[in-house]
């Protein structure tokens, strides 16, 4: 699907936006190749650059692009060239990322995006000023916060740490009302560590959101490959003083510790992804506003 | 591709029908199972039908294992990933 | 608690790895979503899902052709 306005599709171009930034130096980004090999330039419009990148169109089109991004390979490969030109951008000022695979026909058409929501990406922009995103992901053991926090019976658990109930026979009362009482507890209790575990994630993103400047929640990741720490209670972004961020991932540890967590891992600096919707997207699910 | 590596191939087709079937089986009995509990919850069974039920759910569990012992299954790799709804058996 | 593990963000090194499933979780949902000249909208939603299932489908292949886990079923 095409916009109207758009030029024909014989134009030579195809230009991928990475980024907004104030117009000033982009020194910084001289030499930097991009996502299609190209030479990363500052579009500039009024206070405001654009941070992109010519490509063949021949090679970018909707379809290929679409096409490359299926592929894990390649998906990965464009994601994190896509990220170092953003990161890069970041150092020289305050940024505004965009997400992968927004492309122009023109430069013109670049600068029009510039013009029409000018106050609204300096507004942006100036919220972002000083400020990182971090990211948090906590685990915890469902089994250990029932037994420390809960008020169910802990799931009996035989030595292959699988439920007693399917012990080989001997290791407990052999009765069929037996098993099925032991079945009832051993559900209970996970459901209660269900419980718990979404708490312990709720309480560490309630202590770390009073600190941050905003935050944004993702559903935390289910994964079998998560290992020997539990389930994933938190998967969150922070936008925090870029002075701070040392400061706020010792008080995520704490926090997280604090909360029944067993491991955290933070994540970052990160150019702010999570939070280029700026300050007003309260309507938007995505992000939280917190001051 | 030697016969060989056909062979293998669907020795593996085979074993992920088998799991996929037994999967099946699994959350069925796990159903059943919740239902039961349910059952037991609302207080309308009798002691008797409590035993009888609890057995067959255990001998049906018992039998689970024995099918996953046999096809060189365990009971984890009995789950199917529904990506953002978690597992389907859930963990356990 | 296990120790604390992650980039050094106190001295503010740069990210010698970025984990791809944290880089995707920014770069394909968040930052500034504009059509464009070329609207991707609705390919983005069949996008990210192709895209995350592909990277569900790698990561397990990898990790099976490394021995961490058992064949599976997809």
């Amino acid at each position: 699907m095409y916009d109207a306005a758009a030029p024909p599709l014989t134009a030579h171009e195809t230009i991928w936006v990475y980024a907004i930034t104030h117009s000033g130096d982009h020194a910084g980004l001289t030499g930097l190749r991009g996502i299609g090999g190209g030479q990363i330039r500052a579009l500039r419009s009024g206070p405001l650059a654009a941070v992109v990148e010519s490509v063949d169109p021949g090679v970018f089109s909707a379809e290929q692009i679409q096409g490359r991004l299926s592929d894990p390979a390649e998906l990965e490969a464009i994601a994190r060239r896509h990220h170092d030109v953003v990161v890069a951008a970041a150092a020289l000022g305050p940024t505004l990322p965009f997400r992968l695979a927004t492309v122009y026909r023109t430069d013109d058409r670049v600068r029009g995006l510039l013009d029409q929501r000018r106050d609204e990406f300096c507004h942006r922009l100036g919220w972002l000023t000083g400020r990182t995103e971090c990211g948090i992901k906590a685990w915890a053991d469902p089994d250990v916060l029932v037994r420390e926090r809960g008020t169910a019976e802990p799931a009996d658990r035989g030595p292959g740490g699988r439920p007693a109930s399917r012990e080989a026979p001997g290791s407990a009362d052999q009765s069929g009302a037996a098993y099925l009482f032991r079945r009832r507890a051993e559900l209970t209790a996970r459901v209660e560590g269900q419980r718990l575990a979404a708490r312990c994630g709720d309480e560490i993103h309630a202590a770390l959101g009073r600190l941050a400047v905003a935050a944004h929640r993702h559903p935390p990741r289910d994964s079998r490959t998560d290992g020997d720490e539990g389930v994933m209670v938190l998967n969150a972004a922070y936008l925090v003083e870029s002075a701070q961020l040392a400061e706020f991932a010792e008080f995520a540890q704490a926090s997280a510790a604090g909360a029944g967590a067993l491991k955290v891992v933070v994540t970052g600096p990160w150019p702010a992804y999570s939070f280029a919707d700026g300050p007003d997207a309260l309507t938007c699910p995505r992000s939280l506003a917190l001051t | 591709m030697t016969a060989r590596n056909i062979e293998m191939d669907r020795a593996n087709a085979e074993r992920s029908l088998v799991a996929l079937v037994l999967t099946i089986v699994e959350l069925l009995r796990q159903l059943m199972e919740r239902q039961a509990i349910r059952r037991v919850d609302q207080g309308d069974l009798s002691d008797g039908q409590i035993e009888r039920i609890g057995s067959t759910l255990m001998r049906l569990d018992e039998r689970m294992s024995e099918l996953c012992d046999h096809f060189e299954l365990t009971r984890d790799d009995l789950n199917l990933d529904l990506g953002p709804l978690g597992p389907l058996l859930g963990r356990d | 608690m296990s120790a604390f593990a992650g980039v050094d963000v106190a001295s503010r090194t740069p990210p010698t790895h970025v984990a791809l499933v944290d880089l995707l979780d920014r770069v394909l949902a968040g930052g500034v979503v504009i059509a464009g000249d070329v609207t991707l909208s609705i390919a983005e939603v069949e996008l990210v899902r192709i895209s995350l299932r592909a990277l569900v489908v790698s990561i397990r292949a990898d990790m099976a052709a490394r021995g961490h886990i058992d064949e599976e079923l997809l």
